[in-house]
């Protein structure tokens, strides 16, 4: 009786495992056209607040004609699963993101993106809301278009805590040696662990401070920058380093970034860098996380003195389409594409994630709300013609020295058992070393 | 050994059929691989591209970095920690649980719980623990000295310290492998040393540890293949550092990986191996592993 | 004297690795009630109260019953196996002296030392030709192939030990190749046994990367994807993270503490003493 059982439960047991998840689907009987795409950006990620709805606006927009639906996947693996899909010439129709080394290098010589051009160049529409310089970069020599080009810039800048820290004067139009000089001991939140995130936007901003620096930065787009024994890094690493020192929080050694994020919500710290996607943090519902009296009202943000913002809009854009997708498919990918850059979309994605969008008429009621923002109004209100934007650092070296060796090293640069000579000179021998 | 041989002679087909199952596996999964691994080790690769063979460049350029040696001695180190303080902790263990002494069934599951958990999940805590500011230890260290402030996983020498910590004392296999060998010496023979006059030191020494050397050199061997492909411990704590500190040809291989120097990763692969079937070899004949006990 | 001595010993070393053993554990699940501030600025204090809101919008959010299914089922599924798998030839390779015998285990065993990524392509390949991307037999499948060297090596160690007298009798009396092993061999490696198998199912039980890799819908993601979501970047909700932490570890240590109750309980009773 008992052997029975178990053999019955095994049974049972064994179905379920070959019981699938859902699969994609090209079309139902409805005539509806669906898709199943994998994305990141759902469930606990930053970027999800925006995106997940923006689907469903997309859904009810197109009903009974398009559906897509969204499978949430971890951002870990994330590229590593696109790569696979791609071999296996299974790429969802719409891909998002995915290693930009990989899609120059593999994707787009074997053929694996659908050429976009023709379609954007008779979509003005879409065509001019994107931004020169992401046009330009995405365009191959023959003319096609692989990688739907950015829209929006989102300049990353600072925030500051107006309870501990207000400053008299606008800060991103002050010199950046003026403005360490004017900030006394206030306390930054640095992250030093991991890749160093936070540590890395300051240290971009005093580089481009630095006399070439802002070309310096610019060039590494292109060739990764693999030689930092200049005067331009090393001054600006050892103001990092006096800042490291003076004006970080204190836990700052070993930081991860939700250290760093946590110590600015608890009044730790009265500044601390990120984009301008953390302005979500800083409204009434996320409450919760904040603690010590610390109130997002407070917040402000600001770009860097001197005016830089770390941006660039010379990159791949978010999406490319598979070139393996069905006719249907692929209309239903350009309505999504063109959806997300109609003005409306637009403005609800700078409205959430921050960022502005050069080529858009903003609406009355986007300014208004913009406004309603403190933080978004002020990274606005800072951004003029006169703005700088310079890559991060960690975009512009190779992948392991960005991934490993900045972070590894930073803890030790703080507490000064590394010059800023010594730091360079790491740097560019494991720089050499992850090109040799 | 003769008549061992007789009796294979005639099993033949039962043998490779034993064995045929564990084939496939290792020839669907394993296989290809290793291959892969061995021959690109010999390249210039991208990962995209087809491999360009460049000889022993990949192997020379490995031996010439200062950071391979330094992640040598620290797998020579760890190692020897590993096969001393990691495996005789175990051993120790295991013999008190023999023992069984009240509460040894609760501690051998409460030792289980490291394993439960993953060992990234567990690099996390352990941030926690050792954090300067906020950290248990420091924080109980503190207790008797105030001035007490050490970045543990951030200055040298004391990451390559923490990160020994995170696993020196979790010998919780060790500790069930020996027990489970201990469990298995047939009572007579403890019976008849006693009988003999042995002292409660000398049936552990004399009969009992030697009788589970089997276990022990396996335990040895498990632990320090463990350092050789630990990873997460280290990357989501020191990340190899302050400087190289705690560099690791596991943290040296996913870096060339990031870089998209496959052939170079594979070459670090090709060491590992190396050293994994040197230490498997060396233990194997050092406690006469493949003979019988009994 | 003597006795009070090694008794001491014995409880200070017993004690000493529950503290090493269960105090992360319980730091975090204390750790789980308390806010993001007290997290941080005391670390150690006991929270302020039982608040159960986290873990119950874990519950609404996601479907940790699920995952928690998802996980027993790949994990024992692939345990039982290929303990079966492994176990057989762990037996011929301590057994019997055959050509290639030591050319096989370490090829077997060095498998412990293959990068994963140089697994991956081959693996994923496999399993999307099998049409198993996206189920739980297609983990399952990846997951036979997980613990192969230190199985090998545990169970061959345990074989060892078993007398050959033993199947030397048991032959004697007319039993075939597969009686000696099943019925005379196998009952005698139960701790071997036992002990791959806890660490087999506890490595499936934990495996990450394949199971991000080879799944993408809510309805077979296991623990370890779920658990992901909360470490991604830019998150540092500690509260959550722990609370998931908690959600995701406490059914293993339920498991273990089970399981190796019964498994110790089996032994016993076969009364195995050689």
């Amino acid at each position: 009786m008992k052997k029975v059982l178990s053999i019955v439960l095994t049974a049972l047991v064994a179905m379920s495992l070959f019981a699938g998840g859902s699969q994609e689907s090209a079309s139902s009987d409805s005539g509806v056209i669906e898709i199943t795409i994998p994305s990141y950006k759902t469930g606990e990620n930053v970027g999800a607040v925006f995106f997940e709805p923006q689907v469903e606006r997309f859904n009810a927009e197109y009903e009974g004609v398009y559906k897509i639906n969204l499978e949430a996947v971890p951002q870990a693996n994330f590229n590593d699963r696109i790569k696979q899909l791609a071999q296996q010439g299974q790429l969802p129709v719409l891909v998002q993101g995915g290693d930009l080394d990989w899609f120059a290098n593999v994707a787009i010589p074997n053929g694996m993106a659908w050429d976009m051009s023709e379609w954007i160049n008779s979509t003005p529409a879409v065509k001019d809301m994107m931004l020169a310089d992401a046009l330009e970069f995405c365009t191959t020599d023959d003319g096609a278009i692989y990688s739907f080009p950015l829209a929006t810039i989102r300049p990353i800048g600072f925030f500051y805590n107006t309870a501990l820290y207000n400053p008299s004067e606008d800060i991103s139009k002050m010199p950046m040696d003026d403005w360490i000089a004017s900030i006394g001991d206030q306390k930054i939140a640095f992250s030093t662990a991991e890749n160093g995130w936070v540590a890395a936007l300051f240290l971009t901003a005093l580089i481009a401070d630095e006399e070439g620096g802002d070309e310096w930065l610019q060039s590494g787009v292109d060739v990764k920058i693999t030689d930092f024994n200049n005067g331009i890094m090393i001054n600006a690493v050892s103001r990092l380093q006096d800042l490291l020192q003076n004006n970080a929080s204190a836990n700052s050694i070993g930081a991860t970034y939700a250290d760093a994020a946590n110590a600015f919500m608890s009044m730790q710290a009265s500044m601390i860098s990120n984009g301008s996607w953390m302005s979500t943090d800083f409204e009434e519902t996320n409450a919760a996380n904040w603690s010590n009296g610390f109130d997002g009202a407070d917040v402000r943000a600001s770009l860097f003195p001197g005016n830089v913002g770390v941006a660039n809009a010379a990159t791949y854009g978010e999406w490319w389409i598979s070139a393996d997708a069905s006719e249907d498919e692929i209309e239903l990918a350009k309505a999504f594409l063109e959806f997300i850059y109609t003005p409306e979309e637009l403005e609800g994605f700078l409205l959430a994630e921050g960022g502005s969008a050069p080529n858009l008429t903003y609406s009355e009621s986007f300014l208004e709300a913009q406004g309603e923002v403190q933080v978004l109004a002020d990274l606005a209100a800072d951004t003029d013609s006169e703005s700088r934007f310079v890559p991060c650092i960690l975009d512009v070296i190779p992948q392991s020295v960005a991934n490993v060796e900045f972070g590894k090293l930073l803890p030790s640069l703080a507490d000064g058992s590394y010059s800023a000579e010594e730091f360079c000179n790491w740097m560019t021998e494991k720089a050499l070393e992850a090109t040799m | 050994m003769t008549r061992a041989s007789l009796r294979t002679r005639k099993n033949y087909k039962w043998i490779y059929l034993f064995l045929l199952p564990t084939l496939i596996i290792f020839l669907l999964f394993y296989f290809v691989p290793i291959i892969q691994v061995f021959f690109t080790s010999f390249s210039s690769w991208d990962g995209f591209n087809s491999p360009s063979f460049n000889g022993v460049d990949n192997y020379m350029t490995l031996f010439s970095r200062s950071s391979f040696h330094l992640a040598l001695r620290n797998l020579l180190i760890w190692s020897l920690i590993a096969a001393t303080v990691h495996v005789g902790f175990g051993v120790i263990v295991a013999f008190i649980f023999y023992r069984q002494p009240a509460g040894w069934k609760l501690t051998r599951t409460l030792f289980m719980i490291p394993n439960v958990i993953s060992a990234a999940a567990w690099a996390m805590i352990y941030r926690f623990i050792f954090n300067n500011q906020f950290g248990v230890l420091n924080q109980l260290i503190r207790t008797v000295n105030p001035d007490f402030s050490v970045n543990w996983f951030y200055s040298s020498p004391w990451a390559f310290i923490a990160v020994t910590l995170t696993w020196v004392f979790y010998a919780v296999i060790v500790a069930l492998v020996v027990h489970g060998d201990l469990m298995n010496i047939p009572q007579e023979i403890n019976e008849a040393a006693v009988i003999d006059g042995a002292s409660p030191w000398q049936l552990i020494s004399r009969i009992q540890l030697p009788l589970c050397r089997a276990s022990i050199g396996t335990s040895i061997i498990i632990s320090i293949s463990s350092r050789i492909t630990m990873y997460e411990q280290i990357s989501l704590t020191t990340a190899g550092g302050p400087g190289d500190d705690t560099i690791s040809l596991s943290m040296m291989l996913v870096s060339a990986v990031m870089d998209y120097r496959y052939g170079f990763a594979n070459a670090i692969g090709v060491i590992m191996f190396t050293l994994g079937i040197i230490i498997l070899l060396v233990v194997n004949r050092l406690l006469k592993m493949n003979e019988s006990v009994y | 004297m003597r006795k009070v001595i090694s008794t001491v010993f014995m409880y200070a070393v017993m004690a000493f690795v529950i503290l090493i053993s269960a105090f992360p554990i319980l730091w975090v699940m204390m750790s789980s009630f308390k806010s993001n501030g007290e997290i941080l600025t005391s670390a150690l204090s006991l929270p302020s109260g039982f608040d159960f809101s986290v873990y119950i919008s874990l519950f609404t959010d996601y479907s940790f019953p699920r995952y928690f299914l998802n996980s027993i089922l790949v994990s024992s599924f692939a345990t039982l196996f290929s303990l079966l798998v492994f176990a057989m030839s762990a037996y011929v390779i301590a057994k019997y002296r055959f050509p290639g015998r030591m050319l096989l285990f370490v090829l077997f065993t060095v498998t412990l030392l293959v990068p994963a990524h140089s697994r991956t392509q081959p693996i994923f390949s496999l399993v999307m030709n099998l049409g198993l991307y996206n189920r739980l037999s297609g983990v399952t499948l990846v997951y036979l192939s997980a613990g192969l060297a230190m199985s090998l090596f545990l169970l061959r160690a345990g074989f060892m030990s078993v007398p050959d007298s033993l199947s030397e009798a048991a032959e004697i009396e007319g039993a075939g190749f597969f009686r000696t092993f099943w019925s005379v061999n196998l009952p005698l490696v139960k701790s071997s046994l036992s002990t791959a198998g806890i660490l087999m199912f506890l490595n499936n039980w934990n495996e990450f990367y394949f199971a991000s890799l080879l799944t993408s819908s809510d309805s077979v993601r296991t623990l370890p994807i779920a658990l992901s979501f909360f470490t991604s970047e830019f998150s540092y909700n500690y509260t959550y993270l722990f609370a998931a932490l908690t959600v995701v570890i406490l059914p293993g240590i339920v498991i273990y503490a089970f399981a190796s109750d019964q498994v110790q309980a089996s032994v016993a009773a076969s009364g195995v003493k050689g």
